[in-house]
């Protein structure tokens, strides 16, 4: 017994040594430095000859995961420069982007001339960076999961711009010596926190006032929209579906779910907590939503989803009353821009939501990412 | 074990598969009482529509398609342990699921078709090839040991192509499949349910009917030759009686693993023979059994977020199987 | 004591492919006569072929040349199933299935006369209760396999033989692994049978001092020299080859006097 209690001892004490290991928060002086409002995991704090850009760690959010500084290039190096930050001089030249979405906020801040590589090109839709692929002026540098380090230090670049993922470093890539950008944006729950990220990466690519005013833009539109729909009574609406033996069903405070209720819908799973999907079993997410007046899913695939379709996938979808009453609206990420648009114009999106919500509130409005199932 | 005992283990099998038809009917992660269900399953319900429809179309084909799928492992498992003399050999073995796999992965990944009936016909294709070559090798192979191997290198082979598959593929694909290899006993509706029970029900008919020559493969081949049977023929049956079994489930299911391996040595554990003639249906009444058990816990008690099969078999297999291992000397058939 | 041959040879010659898609003869021109009502012992050295020859005659290895016939039949023509009540076979017990029990085993001999279940009828038990007492075995009919020791696990198969109820029966070293009294058993087994129920018994052995005491007809088996010419198979009773001398050439060294 007396073994026994030393060892739950130490074992307290590792679990607290472990706790106390991180730094908690970020620095005071920073945080209210931070100039961002909606973007959680990024601060930026704008100091004396250098810019002091902070990422929290979205799995860990007491954990900060990266500290950039970025310094402009014709400057000189200030002396009370942070340490323990990833100097990078700005404008950056030669960038290497991974993500197809971070390529079109490049190309929407005018910055294409900076980048130099990128990968996956079957994902880019924008026509102005295919071109330039097609032109030699962009390389395609292979898979965003496994690049071709070689072309990378071969191009000469002196930053990447890649999307972080829990537990996984970059590889080979990491050894090139050259500054990797986490761009942790997809993970902020809140729409406009991820388009404020573009302010980073406008000081990173020398546009720091077209990112503003991109934002600005985006921001006040959003807003606008959002209080036009405010008042409008709310539709209940039913989001995504089954796959597998479970229905992944997005957190109230998610991304999605955001979206949806500044939409002016009232999204029936709001109360999952969490801000990711919560995998629900079909007869649960049908007995608290087979009545809900709406129902949106997205998809990725060549033909056109019908109602046939998505009965033929699975019968008891169609006793669900979206289906019934046919307002099942479906988003082709495959054809459409969704994915690329929503990190800039999360109101484009949010346009067309409350136009399929509140048709009278946006008469005129043509849809451009969610359309009707057909038959 | 006498006939008398032999009826009580039947008719606990038969008890214990009813409860746990009647448990996955009762429970899942909507509450409906007792008395509703009854009513549902009797007809005489006029409550909320959406409670109807939960029990007649998601927990019963959920249950039913369990039951199938897992006598149909059962069987397979059972009629590969006795062909190839091997106490772990299994439905996988012979690389047939893998031959499914593989037929969704390139359907997925590199074909990005993901529908309900292309992954069906991908998995049947896929795994059709795979049987195919195993049943021309085995016109070729005199012994079994032989066409074990070959039947794992193709398991391999396959496995690796969908490595491949995988590494150049995007993020979400990658995703899909994996969610697909999870396996699943919910995906097959009412009415698709008529066309999995119909091939099990085939195959597992087909397995009644070669209780015989399976007892005599039990001797070895030369024993079970001098005995007439043609032992060729016999080998070429069981392959495609257990091939269409697997390629079915695991076309509407996915790949389930462990089941048609352990289930034949709980059996031998209950009957305590090595006879086909009792151990073949208690080898399909328990896999039905564990099947429709493993269907129950993916709404883990106590929780109301889904499990994946994929963890829930291995926690029911595997210790079994360990436990066989441990005890191998007081289990007779392992000698 | 001579009947009809239950098994007769025409120009046989026994052997089997090799690599490369030719053959190798192990022994050419076989012209043997199996008797039934005597059991007859197979004598060689290691290597010379009796395995082979064994497993030509009762049908698991095809012939290179010549024939083959049972009771007149030849074996070519014969299918599995008519085969299986013709000839039976005990080969070497190494590999069982140890959980089923005697008679469980006893009945798979019924196999070729059952229908297509294999349910065994209220005379197929009568004959796999007579095949267990024929080999003394009755006492242990419940027992698994895995429970017997090697002598009783012999028995059981030749009981199983029985039961088949064939005219033949051939078997591969019988006694190889076994100590001396379960030798004695198996070799009193067979000559009751033999000479009892008018078998015709044909086994191989290594343990030449029992075969030439207890067999009643001999057949040398010579080895194939590296050429593939092989000497004629020797038959005879062991009184007449230990008399001129077949015996001692044979084996080469000499064998004791007396005792026949």
């Amino acid at each position: 017994m007396g073994r026994l209690k030393t060892y739950l001892l130490l074992l307290f004490l590792l679990v607290l040594c472990g706790c106390g290991g991180r730094p908690h928060g970020a620095d005071p002086a920073v945080a209210a430095a931070d100039s961002l409002h909606f973007a959680r995991n990024l601060s930026i704090a704008y100091c004396d000859g250098y810019t002091s850009v902070r990422i929290r760690d979205p799995w860990d959010t007491l954990r900060q995961r990266q500290h950039y500084v970025l310094v402009d290039r014709d400057a000189p190096l200030p002396a009370d420069l942070p340490a323990d930050g990833l100097l990078i001089r700005t404008p950056v030249e030669r960038a290497v982007i991974y993500t197809s979405v971070h390529t079109a906020i490049a190309e929407q801040l005018g910055a294409l001339d900076r980048v130099v590589g990128v990968c996956e090109p079957e994902y880019i839709t924008s026509q102005v960076v295919l071109d330039r692929i097609a032109a030699g002026r962009i390389t395609d540098v292979g898979l965003s999961t496994a690049p071709n380090t070689e072309r990378i230090v071969d191009l000469g670049s002196n930053l990447i711009i890649a999307s972080p993922f829990e537990n996984s470093g970059y590889g080979s890539a990491e050894k090139l010596g050259i500054p990797i950008v986490e761009a942790a944006d997809y993970m902020e729950n809140h729409p406009l926190g991820r388009t404020e990220w573009v302010l980073f990466y406008g000081l990173l690519f020398g546009a720091r006032d077209e990112a503003e005013a991109a934002f600005a833009q985006t921001r006040d539109r959003y807003f606008a929209l959002r209080a036009l729909a405010a008042d409008a009574p709310r539709p209940t609406v039913v989001l995504e579906r089954k796959y597998g033996n479970s229905w992944a069903v997005p957190g109230g405070k998610s991304y999605i779910g955001t979206l949806h209720a500044d939409a002016g819908a009232d999204y029936l799973f709001r109360d999952v907590p969490g801000t990711n999907s919560t995998h629900l079993s079909f007869e649960e997410v049908y007995d608290r939503a087979g009545e809900a007046e709406f129902w949106l899913l997205k998809y990725g695939d060549r033909t056109p989803m019908t109602y046939a379709r998505l009965a033929g996938e699975y019968d008891p979808y169609s006793h669900f009353r979206a289906w019934r009453e046919r307002r099942i609206f479906a988003c082709n990420t495959l054809t459409s821009t969704y994915y690329d648009d929503i990190t800039l114009h999360p109101d484009w999106v949010l346009e067309d939501l409350i136009a399929l919500y509140h048709p009278d509130l946006l008469p005129g409005h043509v849809q451009r990412y969610y359309f009707p199932v057909d038959e | 074990m006498n006939k008398v005992r032999f009826f009580w283990l039947y008719a606990a099998l038969a008890a214990a598969l009813l409860s746990l038809c009647c448990i996955g009917l009762m429970r899942g992660s909507v509450q409906i009482p007792l008395r509703d269900v009854a009513r549902i399953l009797t007809g005489s319900f006029d409550g909320r529509e959406a409670w109807r429809h939960i029990v007649l179309e998601s927990r019963l084909p959920q249950t039913l398609t369990a039951l199938l799928a897992g006598a149909a492992l059962a069987v397979s498992g059972l009629m590969l342990q006795t062909l190839f003399k091997n106490p772990l050999a299994g439905p996988s073995i012979l690389g047939i699921s893998d031959g499914a796999n593989l037929g969704v992965a390139v359907a997925m990944i590199w074909l990005g078709a993901a529908s309900y009936l292309s992954t069906i016909l991908a998995a049947l294709i896929g795994a059709g090839v795979v049987l195919l070559l195993i049943l021309w090798f085995s016109r070729r192979v005199r012994g079994s040991v032989m066409l074990l191997i070959i039947g794992l290198m193709l398991g391999y082979l396959a496995s690796s192509v969908i490595s491949i598959l995988n590494y150049h593929a995007s993020a979400d694909k990658v995703h899909q499949y994996v969610m697909w290899g999870m396996g699943d006993f919910s995906g097959v509706s009412i009415a698709k349910l008529p066309w999995l029970a119909g091939f099990v029900l085939a195959g597992l008919g087909a397995s009644l009917l070669m209780v015989k020559p399976l007892n005599a493969l039990l001797l070895g081949d030369a024993y079970a030759a001098n005995l007439g049977v043609n032992v060729r023929r016999t080998r070429f049956l069981v392959l495609a009686c257990t091939g269409v079994l697997t390629a079915v489930v695991t076309a509407f299911c996915g790949p389930i693993s462990f089941i048609g391996l352990v289930v034949p040595h709980i059996a031998r554990m209950l009957t305590g023979t090595d006879n086909h003639r009792h151990l073949l249906p208690v080898t399909l009444l328990s896999g039905a059994c564990i099947a429709t058990l493993c269907s129950i816990l993916t709404v883990w008690p106590g929780s109301n977020s889904l499990l994946p099969l994929s963890a829930i078999t291995p926690i029911i297999g595997a210790p079994v199987i360990i436990y066989v291992i441990v005890n191998r000397r007081n289990f007779h058939y392992f000698q | 004591m001579s009947l009809p041959a239950a098994i007769q040879t025409r120009s046989l010659s026994i052997g089997y492919p090799v690599r490369g898609g030719g053959k190798r003869v192990v022994h050419a021109g076989l012209d043997l006569a199996l008797e039934a009502g005597c059991v007859t012992c197979l004598l060689g050295r290691n290597g010379a072929g009796k395995s082979t020859l064994l497993r030509t005659l009762c049908g698991l290895q095809p012939p290179l040349a010549g024939e083959v016939l049972l009771e007149g039949e030849s074996l070519r023509t014969l299918s599995p199933a008519a085969l299986s009540t013709r000839v039976g076979v005990v080969l070497t017990v190494r590999d069982y299935p140890g959980g089923i029990t005697v008679y469980e085993l006893v009945s798979l001999g019924r196999y070729p006369h059952t229908g297509f279940f294999g349910s065994l009828g209220v005379a197929d038990h009568a004959v796999v209760r007579e095949a267990l007492g024929a080999v003394g075995i009755a006492a242990k009919a419940d027992r698994l396999l895995s429970e017997l020791s090697d002598g009783e696990r012999q028995k059981a198969y030749i009981a199983k033989t029985l039961a088949q109820e064939c005219p033949v029966i051939l078997l591969d070293e019988p006694t190889a692994f076994l100590d001396v009294p379960s030798r004695m058993e198996t070799w009193e087994t067979l000559r009751r049978l033999a000479h009892g129920r008018r078998k015709a018994v044909l086994l191989s052995t290594h343990d030449v001092e029992s075969a030439v005491r207890m067999a009643d007809r001999l057949w040398l088996l010579p080895e194939t020299d590296p050429e593939g010419a092989s000497g004629a198979v020797l038959c005879g009773s062991p009184a007449e080859m230990a008399a001129d001398g077949t015996l001692e050439n044979f084996f080469g060294v000499r064998l004791p006097q007396g005792g026949f």
